[in-house]
């Protein structure tokens, strides 16, 4: 049942915090190294606080055809940082994931839940502009 | 006033779908009454925001239309059906992508209100969960399934009435029933749009299932990446749930079962079954040996049926057309129909749902519309990550599990991704083989470092540091992690690798393939 109080934990904190990790190893009472490896296995857990936005670039097959290293090659210039990585100013982590099921509509992108089709560079970094804004504002 | 129909399923909504709908609500509430229905997609997505209007029975719709549209469409007589150009398509079902489909198991989505349970059964839905319940008796339900011929959707093509005969077979204290609704391979999309556009006729195939086996609880592993998914199949558990569909006394017949929704976490080698089933019980996702097969040994060490979401959703027009009704439509060993994800480089990409046999040749002209102007083809991958590449002169190759399987390929979950002359082959490798080593498990050594260091080779070589004898190790790697993988993640992985290599040898560099000819 580890998984899924973790993904509990998740969804409320935003990601799992050391502290939250040991109350929960005490609950279920297993070791606290294993939920760490239960952590690091699935890509979705963290274990450091995540940005206010997540920005996910696909580089499925169907969306690597259609030119989506372009896309995350925009994005990180722009926002400065490698996949996994977030903004100093804490606003947007990027991350890399395989296919979001848009694969009809590729080069796909994902802002938090929002998921993007036929994604062009400008236009993603137009959106990425927009949160700095909402920073600046 | 006719109704209108419009798809909010997540690929519709990322291209504007969401925008649309706000505008047909104020704007039909402000012109006095149409109802406006949310469906899943058709599948037809270059066509989305498709907006259909019902009128005199047939639905006819408005092609690409933008929230700023709207209104322009309806003062110029929209839900008059009129044609208006550039949206009018004419009638919906007619439209050339869709016209020679046979839709089965996706004959709803796209079409009935998605998440209404009214919807469905008006449609059809719950006649064969009656039939399971009240007609036939739980050797006839199997003998229904055999019959069909249908066999899993998620990659592995077992027959799904043996593997259904195994698990009401064996005596256990417990049995379940498990969705696969991971849908790990790139370029796919089909038990998406189910779970999004159809969650019943998912819902009715597993309970279909519990109750010819002999299971009352089931699970749903949605992965990750689809929120909305999860979303609408968690509506819809509770919907069954107060309308007596699911729980402890189904539709008054005395049997119990219940479905409860659970997320991955974003691991590719989760959608392998017994990966899967490790990660249900909370663990890391680590693949289990088989024999034993889930089938006996399954979550919690209990006899499990673990099936696709498309195989599930299947069940209900089995069952209620009969298994001989289906079996009519395929080829050799693949009966029925399928349901094939077209995606990369294409002009009409799409769900085409086709009786298995056409070729491929055929479903990427007719359907996808072949590469767009001004591209040439490269290479066609069949079956996801792991599947083959195809040059244009393997596309006559017939839509059957085991026109695949000869080749060395496999149709997998019916993904076809079109790479064109825009993509590198060393770059497509290395990434397929990068991939590869993301999501290994770890369990196996050939796989958790084959992959590895063949990742390294390849990248070496794009950046045009290849070493004479890197073939030669590459394809040493290839040997070993097919011939001692525990799961086909590591066992197919160089599959495509191998193939681009004979495909581009240009790309590989001549002298190094001069070694590689062995
Ligand atoms: C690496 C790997 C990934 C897989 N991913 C999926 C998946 O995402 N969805 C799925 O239904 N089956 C997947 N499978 C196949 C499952 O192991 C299993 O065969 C299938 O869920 C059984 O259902 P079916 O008989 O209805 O196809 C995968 C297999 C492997 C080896
Ligand atoms: S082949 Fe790879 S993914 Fe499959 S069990 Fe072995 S290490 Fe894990
Ligand atoms: S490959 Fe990018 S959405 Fe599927």
């Amino acid at each position: 049942m580890a998984l899924e109080a973790l993904q509990k934990i998740q969804s409320h904190a935003g990601y799992v915090s050391d502290a939250a990790l040991n109350q929960l190893a005490i609950a279920l009472g297993i070791p606290a190294g294993e939920l760490l490896g239960v952590i690091s296995f699935y890509s979705e857990l963290r274990a450091a606080p995540p940005g206010r936005h997540r920005v996910c670039v696909c580089h499925g097959d169907s969306c690597a055809a259609m030119g989506a290293h372009h896309i995350a090659e925009s994005v990180e210039s722009y926002l400065g940082v490698a996949p996994s990585q977030t903004t100093p100013d804490g606003q947007l982590t990027y991350e890399k994931v395989y296919c979001l099921g848009n694969c009809a509509l590729s080069p796909s992108i994902a802002i938090d839940e929002d998921v993007q089709g036929r994604c062009d560079c400008d236009g993603v970094v137009q959106q990425l502009k927009r949160f700095q804004k909402i920073k600046d504002a | 006033m006719p109704d209108v129909f419009l798809s909010q399923d997540t690929s519709s909504r990322s291209i504007g779908a969401r925008e649309v709908e706000i505008a047909l609500r104020t704007e039909l509430v402000r012109r006095g009454g149409s109802r406006l229905v949310l469906t899943g997609s058709r599948g037809a997505f270059f066509l989305e925001p498709l907006v259909e209007v019902e009128i005199g029975g047939v639905r006819v719709g408005y092609a690409n239309v933008r929230s700023e549209d709207v209104a322009g469409l309806l003062d110029n007589g929209m839900l008059e059906g009129r044609p208006i150009e550039p949206f009018y398509i004419g009638a919906v079902a007619e439209a050339p992508f869709l016209r020679g489909q046979e839709r089965i198991t996706f004959r709803n989505c796209g079409v009935i209100e998605a998440g209404s349970l009214t919807a469905y059964l008006d449609a059809g839905g719950g006649v064969a969960l009656r039939r399971a319940l009240f007609e036939f008796d739980a050797l006839k339900i199997i003998a229904e399934v055999k019959h069909s011929g249908l066999r899993g959707r998620g990659g592995a093509a077992f027959p799904t009435g043996a593997k259904w005969q195994t698990v009401a077979d064996c005596v256990a204290d417990e049995k379940y029933v498990v969705a696969n609704g991971d849908e790990g391979d790139p370029g796919t999309y089909a038990d998406r749009m189910l779970m999004e556009g159809d969650p019943f006729a998912l819902l009715e195939g597993m309970a279909i299932c519990a109750r010819a086996v002999g299971a009352h609880k089931g699970f749903i592993y949605v992965r990750a990446e689809y929120p909305r998914a999860r979303t609408m199949l968690q509506k819809a558990v509770e919907i069954a749930h107060g309308a007596g569909f699911l729980g402890a006394d189904i539709l008054g017949s005395g049997f119990a079962f219940d479905v409860e929704i659970r997320s991955g976490g974003g691991a590719y080698v989760c959608g392998e079954e017994t990966a899967l089933l490790e990660s249900l019980e909370g663990k890391r996702g680590m693949v289990r040996p088989k024999p034993p097969y889930p089938a006996t040994v399954g979550l919690f060490g209990r006899p499990t049926v673990i099936n696709n979401v498309t195989t599930f959703a299947t069940i209900p027009p089995i069952l209620r057309q009969g298994g001989e009704w289906y079996a009519a439509m395929g080829t050799g060993r693949s009966r029925g129909t399928v349901a094939l994800q077209l995606a990369g480089s294409l002009r009409t990409p799409g769900l085409v749902e086709v009786p298995f046999g056409v070729t491929l040749r055929d479903v990427i002209n007719t359907y996808g519309g072949g590469v767009p102007v001004g591209r040439q083809l490269l290479a066609v991958q069949v079956g996801g990550p792991l599947g083959d590449l195809l040059p244009e002169s393997g596309l006559d190759l017939p839509i059957d599990f085991d026109a695949f399987t000869d080749i060395g390929s496999m149709l997998g979950h019916g993904g076809i991704v079109v790479y064109d002359d825009h993509t590198d082959p060393l770059q497509l490798t290395h990434r397929l083989m990068a991939y590869v080593a993301h999501e290994s498990c770890g369990k196996c050594a050939p796989c958790r470092l084959g992959s590895q260091r063949a990742a390294e080779i390849l990248e070496s070589i794009r950046k045009g540091e290849g070493q004479p004898g890197d073939l030669q190790i590459l394809d040493d790697i290839a040997f070993a992690m097919r011939g001692s993988s525990l799961c086909a993640l590591g066992a197919m992985a160089p599959t495509p690798v191998l193939s681009a290599i004979r495909l581009f040898p240009d790309s590989f560099g001549v002298g190094a393939l001069r070694h590689f000819a062995g």
